[in-house]
């Protein structure tokens, strides 16, 4: 093997190893043969004319030149089959056996014209033994040891006989040994001895070796595959995880667990609310035709019953499998082979997984372990969407309720005060004091009825974003305090109270909000510091910039609020009890209201106060940009106008 | 108070709130139709010419009474009658999907519960 690969050859070598290290074998054989015949003819015009040795340089030379030649075919051989095919393992090994074949006849004719039986050339055809043991099969290498045999025994026999000329090397050799007998055979059992022995100790490592790459070869493959697989599968359950809608989670997996197993098609089937049938509900890689399909009925249908069960199923043929409903249409889609995996719910099961592919048998151990992993998580994931989805449905069906509750509950209330009204107007005759008496009362809790379902109203909107979705715009908070503080402004005289109002001069302190309920909210401030404050109290409205915000405070010298009363003050229908020994009514939801009103739109809402001494409210909303930075003069105090 | 009394038409679907509002306008020496649909209130107005309409926003089909203005705006005969809008929804949602056109008259826009007080007195500056 070369040191580096590109990445394409890594692949090529995990497919294919033996074959592909034959192939670039053979390519370095070729760039060793080109020293080969160039080291022919150097070494024979050494010999012949440095040296002086009785060598005939002709025939050496011209079989040089041969070798460079025919080296020239064998690559341009080479460059054809690429080492990049799969099918090009039988053209290696061909050329590898054509290569070999050549070599050894110009080998024999070097060591013909180097002296034969005499020549030290005969050892190199060892190389081409240990390379054939290497690259090629066992059966290969003893041909080659025997054709080697034959070639040199061959030589030696012509030459001895006299069939073919003699070519001594002067100066190597004192005597000539190609006629000594003992010499021959000794030589010759030698050669063809160590040829074989060689041959067997060189196929049995290198099969051994060769068994063992293919060993390591194979587990890197497997190891990559775990690895690639793991990878696709994390960032899958990632994909899959990354939201809460159910159907897109439906879609992501089926689409991810078809792309990451390389298969056809994937769906997704659940079970139905009757527990009688599977539906589909998400498919990838199918036709619209075949997902015209109706539902599976659970009843009739052995392998979903059995895949529900719990099992991982694999159909390796859907032609000899009768457990498929739907096998005509399948077939039709090209679908060979399926493999489920249950979609298992912690109660209950949820569905089933199924990838589909058109080979039959094309489904491994693995891929149902895998699938099986897939279908785990995809199981959490697709049952947190459930949930999710239900809390969904159940805080609409809440919204709605709330909405259809206040509305209905306010037509029947506002007509009950307008016939009540009218009675203690005196249009419908005159009441006597009992009477009236008698109706103010069952005036003054109408009114608290409308109150509440008013605040119950304005709580369900800004809870749920009624109206902030519907008509946000920039609102002066210094105009919307100043109308507010107008409105308050009697009721504070009636009461002895010093209202106060501070606004920054310049530019406007703009927040984006729905004006009437950012009104409501810092109504129910307002008008809390008024009515727990007593007569001779002061309240004092502030609005200031901090940074990016406006920064608003309600302070009061009223009742203020006890201790242990402040960590529930924003909760719905709780009223502090010194509030409550104030003032009799009161739905205990103005401030859940102003919170949830104040907070939606981005702001913060915190209180300070001492029991006794007073309260201040400090509220902070997010400011338009370039309304922000007015001239902060000292204050526009006194009574409001 | 007049000699020939003024009329004034209620469009309303609630006969409760009819009752009350007749009592309250009787009281006050006005002569009252009524109507319990959108439908029925353009017959009335046709029939009796009234001097000014109590005009119901939501009616037994929502958004009734809104419809109906849009109607009397494009009958010459009907949109220089005054209108005063009653609705149970506390804010202005819905003011700007009324017609202000300067053939129709719709004076004002009254919230749901109305005090007879302040009913007589938005009255009395239409109806004279």
């Amino acid at each position: 093997m070369e040191g580096k690969l590109t990445p394409q050859q890594a692949v090529q070598f995990r497919q294919m190893p033996v074959e592909y290290e034959l192939c670039m074998s053979l390519s370095w054989l070729s760039n060793l043969r080109w020293i080969a015949g160039a080291g022919v003819i150097g070494v024979t015009i050494v010999a012949r004319w440095l040296l002086g040795m009785g060598v005939e340089p002709v025939p050496l030379i011209l079989t040089g030149v041969i070798i460079l030649v025919y080296n020239l075919i064998f690559q341009q051989w080479l460059t054809r089959i690429q080492c990049d095919l799969a099918g090009s393992s039988t053209q290696a090994h061909t050329l590898a056996r054509v290569q070999i074949a050549a070599d050894w006849l110009a080998t024999t004719a070097l060591v013909h014209f180097s002296g034969g039986i005499e020549s030290l050339l005969i050892l190199y055809f060892f190389f081409h033994m240990m390379l054939a043991a290497l690259l090629l099969p066992a059966r290969d290498t003893f041909l080659f040891a025997g054709l080697a045999s034959l070639l040199v025994s061959g030589i030696a026999a012509l030459e001895y006989t006299g069939v073919l000329p003699h070519h001594h090397v002067e100066g190597l050799l004192p005597v000539e040994l190609y006629r000594s007998v003992p010499y021959v055979a000794s030589t010759l059992g030698f050669f063809v001895s160590t040829l074989f022995v060689s041959a067997y100790l060189a196929t049995r490592t290198s099969h051994r070796l060769r068994a063992r790459q293919g060993e390591i070869v194979r587990l890197g493959r497997d190891l990559h595959q775990a690895y690639e697989r793991l990878e696709t599968l994390y960032e899958s359950a990632q994909v899959v995880g990354s939201t809460l809608e159910l159907q897109e989670v439906l879609d992501r997996l089926t689409q991810s667990t078809a792309e990451v197993m390389g298969v056809k098609g994937c769906t997704i089937r659940l079970v139905h609310e009757t527990g009688t049938e599977l539906c589909l509900a998400s498919t990838y890689g199918l036709s619209d035709a075949y997902l015209q399909k109706g539902c599976i009925l659970v009843d009739q249908n052995p392998l979903a019953r059995q895949v529900l069960g719990g099992e991982v199923v694999a159909v390796a043929d859907i032609t000899a499998d009768d457990r498929l409903q739907y096998s005509a249409e399948a077939v039709a889609e090209g679908i060979r082979a399926t493999l489920s995996a249950p979609l298992l719910g912690k109660a209950r099961p949820l569905g089933i997984l199924r990838v589909y592919c058109d080979r039959p048998g094309c489904f491994s151990e693995e891929d149902a372990h895998f699938l099986a992993t897939v279908a785990r998580y995809g199981s959490i994931a697709i049952e947190n969407a459930m949930v999710y989805e239900a809390v969904q449905n159940l805080e609409e069906a809440k919204r709605k309720f709330v909405l259809m509750v206040t509305h209905e509950l306010r037509s029947p209330v506002g007509v009950i005060r307008s016939l009540l009204n009218t009675l203690s107007g005196g249009y419908a005759g005159v009441l006597s004091d009992v009477q009236a008496d008698m109706i103010g009362r069952a005036l003054r809790r109408t009114d608290f009825l409308q109150t509440l379902i008013d605040d119950l109203l304005s709580l369900a909107a800004a809870k749920t974003g009624l109206r902030t979705t519907q008509a946000t715009e920039a609102v002066d908070l210094g105009a919307a305090l100043m109308t507010i503080a107008e409105r308050y402004r009697i009721p504070s005289q009636d009461k002895g109270i010093d209202l106060q109002i501070v606004t920054p001069e310049g530019a406007c302190l703009c927040t984006p909000a729905n004006p009437e309920e950012l009104d409501r909210a810092l109504t129910n401030l307002v008008s809390n510091a008024v009515k727990y404050t007593p007569p001779g109290g002061k309240v004092r409205l502030a609005l200031d910039v901090r940074g990016v915000a406006a920064q608003l405070e309600v302070t009061d010298s009223g009742i203020g609020i006890p201790e242990e009363a402040l960590p529930h003050l924003f909760e719905e229908f709780y009223r502090a009890p010194n509030a409550k020994a104030q003032v009799k009514q009161g739905t205990g939801l103005g401030l859940v209201i102003a919170k949830e009103i104040i907070t939606r739109y981005g702001g913060s809402i915190r209180v300070s106060s001492a029991e006794g001494r007073g309260t201040t409210f400090t509220v902070t909303l997010p400011l338009l940009a370039g309304g922000a930075g007015p001239e902060l003069t000292g204050t526009a105090d006194g009574a409001v106008p | 108070m007049p000699t020939t009394p003024k009329t004034i038409l209620i469009v309303d679907d609630d006969p409760d709130l009819v009752l009350a509002t007749r009592l309250v306008l009787e009281s006050a020496g006005y002569s009252v139709e009524e109507a319990s649909s959108g439908e029925e209130g353009l017959e009335k107005m046709r029939a009796a010419a009234p001097d000014l309409v109590l005009m119901d926003v939501m009616m037994a089909n929502p958004l009734d009474g809104y419809y109906t203005t849009q109607q009397i705006a494009d009958d010459a005969a009907l949109n220089r009658i005054p209108i005063l809008m009653v609705s149970a929804i506390t804010d202005s949602q819905y003011a700007e999907r009324f017609p202000t056109d300067q053939h129709l008259d719709i004076r004002e826009f009254i919230s749901k519960p109305v005090e007879p007080q302040q009913l007589l007195q938005r009255i009395k500056r239409y109806v004279r």
